[in-house]
């Protein structure tokens, strides 16, 4: 759930629920005084019409002054005793009354009391009418409701647009994030934002970014460094072993010890080579980029392998299905392939065969051979060595799997009826 | 012949100096970008062998130099970045050969070899050994004008023969220099033996009076026979 609804739910049932308290509050309070003050008025009434009565006890029995606001009622003494006991203020009620020219009930307040007069005991009913108050009531509650619904609206838009707006910078900053990719060359830069805290968000995020750059190229870089390094001492190793060769006093077993020594130190020196030509390819040292004629540079470098392939006897065949031109830097291109290429010969058997066929998106390279003994999922990680040969680096194909995400090629590997197959899709 | 090795790694220096010294060159050494400065000034040489990272200056300032006062001198260039830049940057200033560090000695000897055979270029772009001529651009073989036909590798490793004659040549120099980068193979040493197996059989068919020598343990040497 996004931000932005979480707040406007909660926003929205708090306004609901405050503004259905605060309805039901007004509406009581309101209730409560208009019924205050019409009971007040009843009460002022109920002495007035005491005050007219001992004035004038006459009047209690007077018909013509029934069709006002009171009636009295004689009572006895017990019912007297008892309603005073009960109501010494007098009882408020309310009560509907048919009213003819209208033709529906409205309603009335109506307060009883009791009194005495010369001797008898009288029960006074007072009413007064309701209808004013009820309609003030109710229009009063309606103008509320309408006014709340309008704030309700008008809150929850004003908190869908204001606070899109307010986390705008948030989400720009999460789309850039999300975008930047650590190995670009470039800086990642945030649109910049009055707010502190997303300021300080944006300048969190950069500043680890930036670490986590420079800690990456200097990762990068760091292999690169050290096979640079490795470089002269090696070639130093390399010629001094060649002098002791030269020594003319050499025995046999001098010599088998040398030739040892002569093998590892090339192969460390090819290790590092290759290491260094992968940090290049990552580092993306090969920067310029032309047109390339696959089938062209293909067919190039089977003529480079032509000796080997005839000393191991292989049966080359190139099917070229079209000519497919891929933009790439030439020398990738070429150790691309060429890799490839040896990699065919060199896990082939003898008298076995190399079908290359070239169509427009992509190339296959088949060849027979042993079945792996590692698991092709890691075939092109670095130093996953097919065999224990010790002339091999293992990184060949790791090259070759550096060149193709250098490009966004894909590159698939199957074994089927002892035959290995290699895919390149452009 | 007179050399002169700009290297300032006492050890790489040493090496090259004793390798060429025993192929009776006159060897000079310059071990800063200074000393280089002043010795390309007071004298000339028949071959510049080159390192380009000095401690107090870029080598190829050397190179610029040089070809300011239109030296004659034949220029390699040595370099531990094997950077595509520095090459094409050395090569367009006008050097004659580049060679990315580690090297083989043999390898070195082969350029030095092959640009001072430029430099002294005669008309005819021939490799004369006793009675073996390499015609380069030809790329044919004849032994007492008779023509000796060979694989493309197999005439590599002729020429790259007669280039370290009468020294030492290790296996893997050998299979380095054919292969380059592609010399990380199994067979390659297989392949290697059974070529030169090969040639040793044809030179020896022809009579050529130099052949391949194997030397235990070790690699081979072209020695007159």
């Amino acid at each position: 759930m996004k931000l932005l609804n979480i707040t406007t739910k909660y926003f929205l049932i708090l306004i609901l629920t405050m503004l259905l308290i605060w309805c039901a509050v007004f509406y009581f309070s309101l209730r409560w005084t208009i019924y205050k003050d019409v009971d007040e008025y009843l009460t002022h009434r109920q002495h007035e019409i005491n005050k007219s009565f001992s004035k004038n006890p006459r009047l209690i029995t007077d018909k013509t002054l029934y069709h006002t606001d009171f009636k009295v009622k004689a009572i006895s003494e017990k019912e007297y005793e008892k309603f005073l006991h009960k109501y010494e203020f007098g009882k408020f009620k309310d009560t509907g009354m048919h009213d003819e020219l209208e033709d529906e009930e409205e309603p009335f307040r109506k307060m009883e009391s009791v009194f005495t007069s010369n001797g008898k005991y009288y029960k006074l009913t007072i009413i007064a009418s309701l209808l004013n108050s009820e309609e003030l009531l109710a229009t009063i509650l309606v103008d509320i409701l309408i006014f709340s619904i309008l704030l309700f609206g008008l809150v929850f838009i004003l908190n869908r647009v204001l606070l899109r707006k307010l986390w705008n910078p948030f989400y720009e900053t999460i789309s850039k994030v999300k975008q930047y990719k650590l190995d670009n060359d470039s800086r990642l830069e945030l649109a910049p934002t009055n707010i502190i805290e997303f300021k300080e968000l944006n300048n969190s995020v950069e500043e680890l970014i930036q670490n986590n750059r420079k800690v990456y190229m200097s990762q990068k870089h760091f292999i690169e460094n050290a096979s640079h390094e490795m470089q002269t001492p090696l070639g130093i190793i390399q010629n001094k072993v060649y002098m002791l060769m030269e020594e003319p006093t050499l025995t046999n077993s001098q010599a088998t010890i040398i030739d040892d020594i002569t093998e590892h130190v090339e192969r460390l020196s090819r290790l590092n080579k290759t290491l260094l030509l992968l940090s290049k390819i990552e580092n993306k040292q090969f920067a310029e980029n032309e047109p390339i004629q696959i089938t062209q540079l293909i067919e190039s470098c089977c003529e480079d392998f032509s000796d080997l392939i005839e000393f191991k006897k292989l049966d080359l065949k190139l099917e070229k299905y079209a000519s497919p031109v891929i933009i790439m830097n030439v020398d990738l291109a070429r150790i691309l392939f060429s890799n490839i290429i040896k990699n065919a010969i060199n896990h082939n058997i003898n008298n076995g065969f190399i079908t290359i066929s070239i169509e427009v998106n992509q190339v296959t390279i088949a060849n027979s051979g042993k079945e792996l003994s590692v698991n092709p999922e890691t075939l092109f990680e670095r130093f996953n060595k097919r065999t224990d040969n010790s002339h091999s680096t293992g990184l060949g194909l790791a090259i070759v799997k550096t060149i193709c995400q250098l490009y966004g090629f894909h590159i698939s590997y199957s074994y089927k009826e002892s035959t290995h197959s290699l895919i390149i899709f452009f | 012949m007179k050399i002169l090795v700009i290297e300032d790694e006492a050890g790489m220096l040493h090496s090259i100096t004793a390798y060429f010294a025993k192929s009776g060159y006159v060897c000079e050494v310059a071990t800063t970008f200074a000393e280089a400065e002043e010795k390309i000034h007071l004298y000339e040489y028949d071959c510049v062998i080159l390192d380009i990272t000095l401690p107090d200056g870029n080598g190829l300032d050397i190179l610029e130099q040089l070809k300011k006062r239109k030296s004659q001198a034949g220029i390699i260039i040595l370099s531990a970045k094997n950077s595509l830049d520095d090459r094409v940057k050395g090569l367009t200033l006008g050097a004659d050969d580049y060679l990315p560090k580690p090297f083989h000695l043999t390898e070195l000897n082969a350029r030095v070899v092959a640009i001072l055979r430029r430099l002294k270029f005669d008309g005819s772009n021939e490799v004369t050994i006793g009675n073996i001529i390499l015609n380069l651009d030809t790329k044919k073989v004849y032994v007492d004008k008779e023509e000796l036909i060979l694989k493309k590798k197999e005439y590599e490793l002729l020429l790259f023969f007669i280039s370290n004659k009468t020294r030492i040549i290790s296996k893997t120099s050998l299979a380095e220099h054919i292969w380059g980068d592609n010399a990380d193979r199994a067979d390659s040493f297989d392949f290697l033996y059974s070529q030169i197996k090969n040639l040793r059989k044809r030179l020896l068919e022809y009579k050529a009076n130099y052949n391949i020598e194997a030397i235990y343990g070790i690699g081979y040497k072209f020695v007159n026979v």
